[in-house]
């Protein structure tokens, strides 16, 4: 397939579909985040996710737009036998933690080694420390975390879904890090000129960061 | 049986081939390419061979053999390097390698048929699962989960896995399906898949021949177009042996293996030798048994869709009554296998609904002392119409088990007290833990920190709920701490605040909520059991059902990898709290409780809903996560009456031929009461 794409490489603008599935302790604001990315909103009291929701949203980078298909899952240890369904054949993973929450730090570690064992070998893995916006409750350092991600090859940073921040940027910086060349391997599709058809759902905020 | 990518070893191939003089090259095709993928790295690697027909005394082989100087170094070293997966007619060798080149919108149509969904699993795990993107691979872990997706791939494959080789030989006849790529994604590719459900390596026509291959495939063995797939071919049988395979594919004799006589080949063969004899000695015991061959547990495992296999039984019928439903049963008195016969679907009805009880209604049915007499009297209004809002603070109570219906209202009133003291006494049980015991007793702070949690995000935004100091918030998470103590080997489970919600505003005290919170829970607590039981039991039901009464639908479903019906889980799991408004919610859970018409009515909603759904669910496009979005945005537009009077009438439908339906689904259905 990559070799299909390589003949084909002259295209100026495609479009790649990545599969991004979301983990991490329940309540920690994984449903929020994708709300937040996806429609731009928050509802403080979000409700819990039972079994599985999936949302879509696309990212435009220099020459590509990127189209996410998230899967957003059930935090619930009970539940967790259920994930491997979701995260199989992603090609991203954004692992969320709390940072007001000491044991959903070490969840979250727990995720990230299942992930690399378990999930596709060349799977994107970012850590997300949300709830940002709660600093004077922090019981994650910055640092540790940080440091963690480092050790591990994740991408990371502290977001807040309530305020916004670093919301769209850790999905931009997931897009950016995600092979384009090999883009789609989920879904192979023939490369689309996008100056000729317009981006799917394109939505502020996420397409102006180039 | 493993759905295994094959490959041929060398060695064995050559020897296969052994005798040189005996082989005509019908045809040959340079230029035909596998992909290997390596999962372990980017370095894409891609074999360049030639493909070929080859007559071979009686035998039609297709082989495939790449030129020697594509073969990686390493892999010329190691050329045997491989092991033993299966020993077929030809010498077949395997290894844990997955073909990843086909790329996943082919592998998305095609799903690997004999995955063992529905085998019997032991394993309390749903699914142990990796993937490296893609379905075509030996799995370890089918059974582990009979809700996994329909191809699960292999757990644990090495990145570091060596380039195979690809080279095979296999008979035109051992092939099942040729698969074709879809127009315009590059080089045309097609997946050939074995009729024990394996496939061989994906084979790319980079100088194009991928047509004319297929029409010397055509000339050589019996094809016609897949009624499974798009854009495949499938290759029928024409061996003497095949009539008998067919029958054992069919799967009609249950578990009963002991009985040789029975044995379906041997009646084929019977048949073949002596037809006539035979046939008519069959008919002669024509009876009108039914066999449950919708037994999950033997057929599932079964690769074939139902409107195949019963096609090879009986052209006609399965036209008349739609595949699922041709049943036949050996006649055990007699020792012969004999009769056919099906299960026909009368016409579904549109039962009317009914009012809701109403307080006169209800006070009717009370004596002096306050007994409710005809409780089925009052049970079959509520299902035809619910309950008034006024009333149902005081009619749950017995509905949920919380009152017996017998009791008089002096009974009644000792026996709140005692219960009052009961729930008290277990309250007191966490509210008197201190945090210092609680530092040492995890079981108690984690399921105090999970109630916490979904506390404060349930049905927020009703008024009941809303604001930071409602006292509501305090009873629903004290009810539910209570619980943990009631049924401590439970504990809380998310979707249980769900599930206490509307009951605790409908109920409005504390006390009478928890009771009757208890005697919904008793209903539907395997639904949070931590294996997963109550959950696969219901969704396998469903199955069944869905089967059974449309396996049209069915088919597509198993085509979309959403035959786990996995996107039916929240409905389920919390009776369709999130799908419904408030109002209707209470409805459709009086409806339910009332236990009429039958026990799982609440699958012949689901039923419903999806009968109403499946225009849209059908469409082509429409795949495992399509299906998932579409059932999940249902939530909050779905017609509760319509959709009761569609379930009842189901169930209508199906208990007017109870005498044909299949003992699975009488079970599920509580018909052989």
């Amino acid at each position: 397939m990559a070799a299909q794409r390589a003949t084909n490489n002259a295209a100026q603008g495609k479009i790649c579909q990545f599969k991004l599935v979301l983990l991490g302790e329940s309540a920690v604001g994984k449903s929020s985040l994708v709300l937040r990315f996806v429609k731009g909103q928050f509802h403080e009291y979000q409700e819990s996710t039972i079994g599985a929701a999936f949302l879509t949203q696309t990212v435009c980078l220099q020459d590509t737009t990127v189209k996410f298909e998230i899967w957003d899952t059930a935090g619930q240890e009970r539940y967790h036998s259920l994930a491997p369904m979701y995260y199989r054949g992603a090609q991203a993973a954004i692992v969320v933690y709390d940072i007001t929450n000491q044991d959903t730090f070490a969840r979250a570690k727990t995720w990230v080694r299942e992930l690399q064992r378990q999930a596709s070998p060349n799977i994107v893995i970012a850590l997300a420390g949300n709830k940002a916006d709660l600093a004077n409750k922090r019981m994650v350092d910055h640092e540790e975390a940080a440091a963690y991600s480092e050790e591990n090859g994740l991408l990371f940073m502290e977001t807040s879904a309530k305020t916004a921040m670093h919301v769209n940027e850790i999905f931009l910086a997931i897009a950016e890090k995600l092979p384009k060349n090999e883009g789609g391997t989920n879904r192979p599709r023939p490369e689309v000129d996008i100056t000729q058809s317009n981006p799917p759902g394109g939505s502020k905020g996420c397409c102006s960061s180039h | 049986m493993e759905a295994s990518v094959y490959l041929w070893d060398r060695q064995l191939v050559e020897n296969a081939q052994g005798n040189q003089e005996d082989r005509i090259v019908a045809f040959k095709k340079d230029g035909v390419f596998v992909h290997f993928y390596n999962p372990g790295n980017d370095d894409d690697k891609i074999i360049g061979g030639t493909l070929s027909i080859v007559e071979e005394g009686h035998k039609r082989l297709l082989e495939w053999k790449p030129n020697e100087a594509n073969l990686p170094a390493d892999e010329i070293d190691n050329e045997h390097d491989t092991q033993v997966l299966s020993g077929s007619s030809s010498a077949v060798v395997g290894t844990e390698v997955q073909d990843c080149s086909t790329g996943q919108e082919i592998s998305s149509e095609m799903r690997c048929p004999p995955s063992n969904e529905g085998k019997e699993s032991s394993d309390p795990e749903w699914t142990v699962v990796n993937d490296s993107g893609h379905s075509k691979s030996n799995s370890v872990d089918h059974e582990s989960f009979e809700l996994a997706m329909d191809a699960v791939p292999s757990s644990q494959s090495s990145p570091e896995t060596t380039v195979p080789n690809y080279a095979f030989s296999v008979q035109l006849q051992e092939i099942r399906y040729i698969k074709r790529s879809n127009k315009g994604l590059g080089w045309p590719y097609i997946v050939l898949e074995m009729r024990d459900g394996g496939t061989l390596p994906t084979l790319h026509f980079h100088h194009k021949g991928c047509k004319k291959f297929l029409k010397i495939v055509e000339t050589y063995v019996p094809t016609a177009p897949s009624t499974k797939y798009p854009r495949t071919i499938e290759i029928l049988q024409d061996n003497p042996n095949a009539l008998a395979q067919s029958f054992d594919e069919l799967n009609l004799f249950g578990a009963d293996t002991s009985g040789q006589h029975h044995h379906p080949g041997a009646f084929a063969k019977k048949l073949i030798q002596d037809p006539v004899t035979t046939a008519f000695s069959g008919f002669s015991k024509v009876t009108n048994f039914l066999q449950d061959m919708l037994n999950p547990a033997e057929t599932m495992p079964q690769s074939r869709p139902m409107h195949e296999r019963a096609s090879v039984m009986n052209e006609d019928a399965t036209e008349a009554v739609g595949a699922g439903r041709i049943q036949i049963k050996q006649d055990d008195s007699s020792g012969g296998f004999e009769l056919i016969t099906c299960a026909q679907l009368g016409p579904r009805c549109d039962p009317l609904r009914g009012q809701p009880l109403d307080v006169e209604t209800w006070n009717n049915h009370k004596d002096e002392e306050g007994r409710i007499i005809d409780p089925d009297g009052i049970k079959e209004i509520i299902f035809r119409g619910g309950i008034e809002p006024v009333l149902r603070k005081e009619v749950w109570k017995y509905l949920l088990g919380y009152f017996e219906w017998n009791m008089t209202q002096a009974e009644i009133k000792s026996y709140k007290k005692d219960k009052e003291d009961d729930y008290y006494r277990m309250k007191l049980q966490w509210k008197s833990i201190s945090a210092d015991q609680e530092n040492r007793f995890s079981a108690i702070r984690d399921n105090k920190c999970l109630i916490e949690k979904d506390v404060t995000r349930t049905d927020r935004t009703r008024i009941f709920y809303e604001g930071n100091e409602n006292i509501s918030l305090k009873l629903l998470n004290d009810i539910l701490m209570t619980y943990v103590m009631y049924n401590f080997d439970l504990g809380y489970v998310q979707g249980m605040s769900d599930l206490l919600s509307p009951i605790l505003e409908v109920l409005a005290g504390e006390v009478d909520a928890f009771w009757c919170f208890v005697g919904f829970m008793n209903i539907v607590q395997h639904n949070f059991d931590v294996n997963q039981m109550g959950m696969k039991t219901q969704l396998k039901n469903l199955r069944v059902l869905i089967q059974f009464l449309d396996p049209k639908f069915w088919d597509h479903l198993v085509d979309k990898e959403s035959s786990n019906l996995y996107f039916c889980f929240r409905w389920l799991l919390i009776r369709f709290k999130r799908e419904f408004s408030f109002e209707d919610v209470q409805t459709l859970w009086e409806v339910s409780w009332t236990g009429l018409p039958c026990p799982n009515f609440h699958l012949l909603i689901c039923l419903a809903l999806l009968d109403t759904e499946k225009q849209k669910l059908m469409q082509p496009e429409c795949g495992f996560t399509e299906i998932l979005k579409h059932v999940n945005d249902l939530s909050g537009s779905i017609d509760l009456e319509a959709t009761l009077r569609k379930a009842e009438g189901l169930y209508l439908q199906l208990v007017t031929c109870k005498r044909d339906l299949p003992e699975t689904v009488k079970d599920i259905l509580g018909l052989n009461k």
